[in-house]
Parts: C-alpha cells; structure tokens; sequence
C-alpha cells in the first residue's frame, strides 16, 4: 500500500466572473487613453474575450454571460467590484512569490480600464465590434478514446452548504493505456466548482464502500490504496471551473491499467435549486509510453492540527530535504475553511530561499492546483517547506462553526486540512548506481511522516515495502512487524510481513503469517495465493491445491491460480490433470509464463523437445524468468546442444545468483564439457552458499581429483564426511583416492 | 343587441378607470394587473426582491423558500419580486417555478414596489405592515441574513436570519429591528431604483 493520492477536493465559489486560462496581454495600448475614449467595442471587449468569457459564456461555468455589449452593460458595475476586490478573475497566487502558467492575475491597468469605462457610463463606441470567441460543447480534442459517465446523477439539493462528494468511475480496460489528455465534462458547470481526478489503481474506494460507490462517497479528501508495487508516477489531474482539454506534456503521458478505477472528486455547490450532475470524462490515448516520470510529494501536518476555538493565527509547518535534484512542475496548496496564509518555498544548499507559492488570503472555493511556467530546478540537498496560518476565530467568516469549536485534521469541511503537494520530476543523476531517483524521494518522505508519528503505519508500511524492494528483508520483517502492531487485522500486511519471512528463508513464519492472513479474510486473494504457492514449493500440494481450486472458484478469470494449480497437480504426479489446467490459464491470458512453463515441463517429460523448446522461448521471450532458463537448458541438453545449455543456465543464474541449484546444474555441465576450473569455481561458490551439505563437498572433492589437485580432493572429501559421517560416496571417492 | 355593445363599452372602460383608483403593483406572470397586495387582516407583508438572471440572488431562495412556507399560514403574505427591466413574465414564469413553485410573482416593471420599500438590489426583503389607513408601510428593507458579507466573501451558512427574525418581531407585536449592513447582491436595474451597492 504506497501512500496514494489523498488530494483534497476542490471548489471554487459560486463564480461572478471569472476567466480563461489564456495569459494576460500586459501591453495593452489604450492603457493610457482619455476617459471617455474608453469603450466596449474597442477596449473592453478584447479584455473580457480574454480574460471572462472562458466561464461566462452561455452553458459555461459562469453564472452569466458576458459575450455581448448588453451583457457587459448589465453586469459592469459588478466588474468593476469584483476586478478592483481581485474576486475575480480568480487567481489566488501573490505576484513576485512563484512564476505559474496561466496566470490569471489582471495586471492594474486593466483594473482600471473598467473602472473608467464604468464611471464613464459603460459607452460602447464605434467601429467593428469584437469578434466574440466561440465556445463549443463538443470534446475540445475530438471524440475521445474512452468516455466515463457517472454511474448515475446526483440530485444536488437546492440549499444548505457546499457537498463534496466522490464518484468511482470503473475503467473497463482489458490492457494497459497511455493517457496524453483527458478532459472532464462536470455535467452542470454552474453546479461543480472543482474537481480532482484521482487514479485508484485497486478499486480500493468501490471495495471500502460497496453499497454506495456508484451513488457517490462524501468527503474532501480521499486517501486510495495504490497497490504492492512501486509506482510512483503522478499527475495533478484538476478540473476548475474554465478548464478545457488537459493535456500532458510530451513524454508524460500517464498509465492507466486494466482494473485501475478513477475516482472524481467534486466540490458542489447549491445554486438555489434542485441540479442532477453527472460528469464524464473522456480520455485520450497515445502509443507513447511515458519516457519522464513525475511523481507528487506531499508536505503537511496534520498531527499537529488541533486549532484552539478562536485562535485566529494558528501555524503549521512541515518541511522536506530532497535527496535528490529535481524540478517542479506545478504545485498544489490545499486547506479547508480556516486556511488563511499559505507559504511554500524551499531553501537551496547555497543558503538561496526560492518561493514557490505565496497566498494571502486563502479561499477554498478558489483553488487551483498551479504549474510553474518554467520547472523550478532545486538541486539535492534543497529543503521544501510549507507554513499555513490558519483562522479559527468568529473573524473568519468562512468559518464553517458558529461560535468557533477546536478543530482537528479530518476529511469532512468542519475539519481541516494543510497540505502542500509538489509534482516533481527527478533529474537524472551521473554517478547514481541507478537507484530510482523516486524511491530515494519517496523514503525521505516517508521518513519525514514517521518523524513526526511513530505510529503512522502508511509511513511504516510504505518504508517496509520500499526496503523490500531495496533487498533488506530483515528490515523489512521489523517494520512489517510495526505496521502490525499499529493494525493487527491488516491482511496485506500480514502477507507482505509472510514474503518478508518468505525471502529471508523462513518459509514456516511466511505460512504462519500468509494463514493468519488467510483466516481473517478468505476473500483476500493475495494471501490465499501466496500461501498456495508456498505450499506448492514445500510439498504441501493438497492444501495448496485446495485453496487455490477456491480461488479459482472465487475468480474464473485469474490465470495465474489456473497454472499455479497446473503446477500443483504436476507435482503430485497428476499430468493429464495438469494439462488442461495449463491450456485454460494460456486461455485467459496466452503469454502466461507459468502455464507455458508447465505445458513446456509436460512436453520435455513425454520427450517433446522441440514443442517445449517453443513454448520456453515465448515464455523468456517476455521475461527472464529462472524456472523457464532451467528449463530450456535441460531441453538443450536433451538435444545434445551444450553451447546453448550453458547459456541458458548462466541467464538462469543471473536471475538467481544466490541459489546454488544454477551454480550447481553449471558445475556439472562445465564438468562434462572438461572444463574442470570453471566447474571447481561453480562448484566452491555453491559451498559457499550452503556449506552444511556433504554431497556438494563430495561433488568438488570428485573435481578437485579429477583436475589433479588430490590435496583439495582430500581435504573436500574429509569435509563431507565430518558433514555427515555415514556419506557412502565421500566414503568411496575418499578410498579411491 | 345594447345590451353586447354596452358590455363591450364597459369593458374598455374600466381599465383606465380603475388604475386611477386603485394602485398597480405590477403584472403577474400570467399578464394580470396585482391591485391588491393581500386580503384585509393579513398581518404583514415580506417582498423578495429577486432577479432571475442573478446568483446570489438564486442561491438565497432555498431560504425565501423556507421563510414563505413557515410564515404564510401565520399571516404573512409573501411575493416575488422581479423588479429588473428586461424580465419577461414567461422568463419569470418559468425561473419562479424552478426555484419556488409555490411562491407567487410579480414583475414590478413600473418600479411601484422598489420605491414603496426602497429595495437596492436582489436579494433583498422588505416586510411591509398595516398603516392604518388600508395602506401598508415597510418596517424592514435590507438583508435576508448575514450569509454574504460582500461579493466573493460568504460564509458556509448564515449566522443570523435576519428576515426571520423581523417577521417574528411583527407577529408578536415587538419593536423590528433596524436593517444593518449592505445587502449585497446585484444591482437592481430599474430606472427608479438607488444605484446597486
């Protein structure tokens, strides 16, 4: 379970008037004309086309038009109000503290562009009118290559306060797309003040909430499980309210599986009456996979979150050292109603402060996720901090508790939030030893949450899996063991503490654990699987046949328990029955290396060499996978090719350096070949990794004499036999020498 | 054969006629002249300046909404004001129906009622009471609560239902008190109205 988007919801207020995404054009030539020159036709129109009509255009966002001189009329003494408050156009950013795209700050003069053409009676002028921009309905990019729809609209009530509401979107995918754009259509724009898309690799909120996924899940913020792997790659997916097509840099499309859901995370807003939303997304795919990988990292305290009744300048700060260099493309500051001040910035090695946002006055229904408009570059070594000042007094009319109550972090708007979320793209490193840049960040992150909580078990739980992946399984067991400690129940971890035991050689605690894991909820695959293929490497075939025959039951489609149970049946010597087990796994899924493996095992043992060569070749066609290489290297030595043997065992043995079976089967080949120093030094690696077998101090005491050195012969011989002493072949080679 | 042509006579008569009698408030959607704002004995009247083109002024009906149907079997008589100029009957037809089926609306295209309350922009409530003389007095014209403080600042809920509680002050006979703050909200675009705050 890496620690997933928990992105905070969006909003944005009910929206008098708000603008395009388009920059501002800051040479403005009629800046300085005369008072009463300034007119709709020449003036103020190219300024609202610009900066107003992206919302406020019929079926927009916005809750008017301002595409004609009438429109203008009618409302312009409201632009006036709200241009010279900075309510709108919404932009939330202070000037000089952080460079965004998009920037939708009105620069001063156009401010009072409209205030003198206001005061001047709003007169309209001469000349030819404005084209007026065109804003269509359709999909921006085209027809999409998916569309999701909500499984069904939700009625918005007409009154009360905002909702915040979360919708599974399931993706029926059979294969893994790149996603390059996705645009969201809210359904109602006047309705949806923001939203997030969020990727739930594991369908982990359909599971959490079976009854109401489709209706919709309340809560700001959502936290999803992003599965075993690590998988890092993030993109801020936001919506407000003038988004258009979101479309993703070149080389930073973003993966969507097979199984993924995605979940839209909306801020509704009551307009007065009853509304029905129901959004859809369209996505855009590209045969391009990503060749840059962003990830996000977040900054917050919530811990630290417990704001007094009435105090008015409560601060939280969190800050993080980069391990590594990167550059930040955009960046994302979220709190809930009491968010006053916001600070990002981060301070360089060289003693360099560099601000990344600054907002004044933060205001929850005008948030924006922003990207740079040129990547921030901070070397390693930077630190990222973030100070929010948060409001808890009856002063704060956005505060949602009247009188002021103590207020915790939490997901509902009553309580707060204070993250700052970076997305950050590492940049490569010269003398790396090719360490994922991504893990090193993702580590000091989780570090940095286990600083401040010793309990918090994602943190635990996020480190555990990423020094797994690091090869330290005895690091891993004890911070499996914390997690445990934290969530006794916790199935995952349960059997991911079972593959921590599993690799550092203690099979028996692994099925312990994968049983524990199993007990507590039969329904959860990973555990039954693991613990069926334990039992399969350990000779406890009936029960691992038993459990997997139910996972098969459970899940007809998982070719993985279809081979696994090929494998179970082959191993208790029940081929015929194994046979069709295989064929229906490559069925489902024709490239499985299991299946092809166990048909290739069938095929050599009924003396099919070249139908098993063929599927072994289409298995490490994919992947180099230890138990095909075994295998095609005893097919070859069937064939009599030793060329080919060797060269199948030596790739078997870069997958498993460490197990003795490959340096053993290479030992004996280089043997056979008369290449007797090379099978000595097989031979010594494999009694260095397991010294305590007499048969492998037999086998080099055999070489050893055969390549003329009857000393070492002797002294391995001797070996064994100390081993154990009733070895009748060290017994026998000893007497012979 | 007098007795059609007498009728006819009458009918265009009276129009004319009863305009200078008896006051015009404005058009109902369905076309018709209200002379009458309420019966005899209704305690108090509410007027809810509204615009059907304005959000806050929208946003704030689930709240007129609830006032009407707590307060009109109590003696209040309440309206829907559409004062802007512009605003069609079958315009306000149809966005009274979507916000508030049940209130009744009335366009007050001759200003008659922005002027007899002094209304500035939508939303806003006046809550008129008897004068004694079969006239009827505003007592109350600002803000229906404090949910908006200016444009682009509100808070997640009202903390004082003003409207309410003037309504209350009027059917218990107490002392209303005085209007407080600026109703916020978009201007009322009516060539008698005070400009838009």
């Amino acid at each position: 379970m890496k620690l997933a988007a928990q992105i905070g919801l969006a909003v944005s207020a009910t929206a008098l008037m708000a603008a395009v995404l388009a920059p501002l054009q800051r040479d403005l030539t009629v800046v300085h004309a005369e008072p009463a020159q300034i007119n709709w036709r020449q003036h103020i129109a190219p300024l609202v086309y610009k900066n107003c009509t992206g919302c406020h255009h019929e079926g927009g966002s916005g809750p008017f038009t301002l595409m004609t001189f009438q429109d203008a009329r009618r409302w312009g003494n409201l632009m006036n109000t709200v241009t010279e408050s900075r309510y709108m156009p919404p932009w939330l950013p202070e000037p000089g503290f952080g460079s965004f795209a998009g920037d939708r700050r009105l620069p001063e003069e156009e401010i009072a562009l409209i205030k003198t053409w206001v005061k001047a009676g709003m007169p309209e002028g001469d000349g030819t009118p404005p084209a007026a921009p065109v804003y269509g309905s359709d999909w921006e990019l085209g027809t999409p290559d998916l569309v999701l729809e909500m499984a069904s609209p939700m009625k918005v009530p007409a009154g009360g306060t905002d909702l915040f509401q979360n919708f599974v979107l399931p993706v029926p995918l059979k294969e893994t797309k790149w996603v390059r754009a996705m645009e969201i259509k809210p359904g109602s724009p006047r309705v949806v003040h923001h939203a997030n898309v969020i990727l739930d690799p594991t369908g982990s909120l359909r599971r959490a909430h079976p009854g109401d996924w489709q209706n919709g899940v309340p809560g700001m913020d959502i936290l999803v499980d992003s599965g075993e792997s690590f998988d890092p790659d993030s993109h801020f997916l936001f919506w407000k309210p003038d988004s258009t097509a979101l479309v993703e840099p070149e080389g930073m499309p973003w993966r969507l599986d097979a199984g993924n859901d995605l979940v839209l995370n909306m801020h509704l807003k009551p307009t007065g009456k009853e509304e029905s939303v129901r959004a859809r997304i369209g996505l855009y795919f590209t045969p391009k996979a990503a060749t840059e990988h962003p990830m996000l990292l977040q900054l917050e305290h919530d811990e630290a979150l417990d704001i007094p009744a009435g105090q008015a300048d409560f601060v939280v700060e969190d800050s993080l050292k980069l391990p590594v260099a990167v550059d930040v493309l955009g960046i994302y500051p979220h709190a809930h109603y009491l968010g006053k001040k916001m600070e990002g910035w981060a301070m360089l090695p060289d003693g360099e402060r560099r601000w990344l946002v600054l907002i004044k006055d933060w205001d929850i229904d005008r948030q924006s996720v922003y990207r740079f408009a040129k990547p921030v570059r901070l070397p390693s070594g930077s630190v990222v901090h973030m100070r929010y000042t948060y409001d808890n007094s009856s002063r704060n009319v956005r505060n949602p508790s009247s009188p002021p109550v103590r207020v915790h972090a939490g997901n509902r708007s009553v309580d707060e939030m204070g993250h700052l979320w970076l997305q950050v793209l590492p940049r490569p490193e010269s003398n790396s030893a090719r360490v994922d840049p991504r893990i090193k960040l993702e580590r000091v992150w989780m570090e940095n949450r286990l600083r401040r909580n010793k309990q918090d078990d994602i943190a635990l739980y996020n480190l555990a899996s990423l020094t797994m992946t690091e090869g330290d399984g005895t690091k891993a067991i004890e911070l499996y063991r914390r997690v445990l400690a934290e969530r006794p129940d916790d199935v995952r971890a349960l059997t991911s503490l079972g593959a921590a035991l599993e690799t550092s050689g203690d099979w028996q605690g692994a099925q312990a654990q994968y049983r524990a894991a199993a007990t507590k909820n039969p329904s959860y695959s990973d555990a039954v699987f693991d613990l069926a293929s334990l039992d399969l490497r350990h000779g406890s075939l009936a029960e691992a046949e038993q459990l997997l025959r139910g996972l098969i039951l459970a899940h007809p489609e998982d070719a993985g328990a279809r081979a696994a149970l090929g494998n179970a049946l082959l191993a208790s010597d029940r081929s015929a029955e194994a046979k069709p087990m295989f064929e229906s796994a490559l069925a489902q899924a024709p490239e499985n290396i299991e299946a092809l493996s166990g048909l290739a095992r069938l095929a050599l043992n009924s003396g099919d060499l070249k139908e098993s060569e063929s599927l072994l070749l289409r298995a490490v066609a994919q992947h180099n996978d230890a138990e095909a290489q075994q295998l095609l290297a005893r097919v070859y030595a069937g064939m009599g090719l030793p060329e080919k043997t060797l060269e199948h065992l030596q790739l078997w043995q870069t997958v498993q350096p460490k197990d003795p079976q490959a340096h053993r089967a290479l030992a004996q080949v280089w043997r056979q070949m008369g290449r007797m120093q090379d099978a000595i030094r097989e031979q010594k690696t494999v009694t260095t990794l397991v010294p305590e077998l007499a048969d492998d101090w037999n086998d080099l005491g055999v070489m050893e004499a055969q390549a003329g050195d009857k000393s070492a012969a002797r002294s391995d011989l001797e070996r064994a036999l100390q081993l154990e002493p009733g070895n009748k072949a060290a017994q026998a080679n000893l007497r012979r020498l | 054969m007098p007795h059609w042509i007498l009728l006819s006579l009458i009918m265009f008569a009276v129009l004319p006629c009863r305009s200078q009698e008896r006051p015009s408030y404005g058009l109902r959607t369905d076309g018709q002249t209200v002379t009458t704002l309420a019966v005899p004995g209704t305690k108090a009247i509410a007027l809810f300046f509204v615009a059907s083109d304005c959000p806050i002024s929208n946003r704030s009906f689930p709240e007129m909404k609830r006032l009407r149907e707590e307060f009109a079997s109590r003696g209040v008589r309440f309206w829907f004001v559409y004062p802007n100029e512009g605003e069609s009957p079958d315009q306000v037809r149809v966005h009274q129906s979507a916000y508030d089926a049940g209130g009744e609306a009335v366009l007050d295209f001759t200003s008659a009622l922005v002027k007899m309350a002094g209304a500035r922009v939508t939303p806003e409530v006046s809550v008129l009471v008897p004068d004694g003389n079969a006239r009827w007095r505003p007592v109350y014209t600002g803000r229906i609560d404090d949910r908006y403080l200016r444009i682009g600042q509100e808070r997640p809920q009202p903390t004082e239902h003003f409207a309410e509680r003037v309504l209350v002050s009027v059917l218990q006979g107490r002392r209303v008190e005085a209007a407080t703050g600026i109703p916020v909200g978009c201007g009322i675009l009516n060539r008698v109205a005070r400009p838009a705050r």
